[in-house]
């Protein structure tokens, strides 16, 4: 069995218009998303993205310094913040490779370090599904 | 844990070709090739986008608070996806507060290909 352990920090992304549609699209085109009149006056006090899609933008930045997760086996996050347009994100993280195993460890924060999520990922090197 | 809701529905959702190549340039990740699996991410997404077609939450959303999801197996572009879920209550927080974990199956044909538990928090009960 060999274990690796990285721990890096990934470029930075800035959250724009097209980002919005990635919940607009297959999650729903809800208010939150979209209704820039009625979001300026709720608690967010802006159109807000959050969960699964700051997910898949944070999965993003890790894949593009290591390897495209093709088949995520399984995964499990808390989110803690939303993020909206004109904010900047990035993630910290570990890759622990256990044998044919990846479990990714991450964190992914917003503009000077407000923590957005945590979470972990798991995978293998081959994409396939864990049997269980 | 108290047993809320399990509705039935006939609502799904055929995942595109088109789904895939959209959502990974949205990502702006690389790899645009044609594939014929579904990436995870994006099944999730299209769960909730499904739930959120049998079920009105934003009115009363605080928050996600996080999320749960194994895989079972892969699912091919061109299939048709739908969900059963039900909702259970965990916990009440106070000044209106109440976390409730909808757990969620995603189904194509009969099968579970995928299981979750999506965690809100709501400012009113369900």
């Amino acid at each position: 069995m060999t274990i690796t352990r990285m721990f890096k920090t990934t470029s930075t992304l800035l959250i724009t218009e097209s980002h919005l549609l990635l919940p607009i699209i297959w999650e729903g085109d809800l208010n939150l998303h979209s209704n820039e009149p009625l979001m300026r006056q709720s608690q967010f006090q802006n159109i807000i993205l959050h969960g699964d899609t700051v997910f898949s933008l944070a999965i993003a930045l890790v894949e593009k310094q290591e390897v495209e997760f093709t088949f995520i086996n399984e995964f499990d996050t808390i989110y803690k913040r939303s993020v909206t347009l004109g904010d900047k994100i990035f993630v910290e993280y570990n890759m622990i490779i256990i044998d044919r195993h990846r479990k990714l460890e991450f964190l992914a924060y917003k503009n000077d370090r407000e923590l957005v999520m945590e979470g972990t990922l798991l995978t293998t090197s081959e994409n396939e599904v864990f049997e269980r | 844990m108290k047993f809320i809701k399990q509705p039935n529905t006939v609502i799904s959702r055929t995942l595109y070709e088109t789904d895939f190549v959209l959502f990974r340039t949205l990502l702006d990740s690389g790899n645009l090739e044609k594939t014929l699996f579904a990436d995870n991410r994006q099944l999730v997404m299209l769960a909730i986008g499904i739930l959120n077609r049998t079920l009105n939450l934003e009115e009363f959303l605080v928050a996600v608070v996080g999320q749960k999801w194994k895989f079972h197996r892969k699912v091919e572009i061109g299939e048709t996806l739908s969900v059963a879920y039900q909702i259970q209550e965990n916990k009440t927080l106070g000044n209106k507060r109440y976390i409730y974990d909808i757990k969620i199956e995603l189904i194509v044909e009969e099968h579970v290909v995928a299981t979750g538990i999506w965690g809100v928090m709501l400012n009113n009960k369900v």
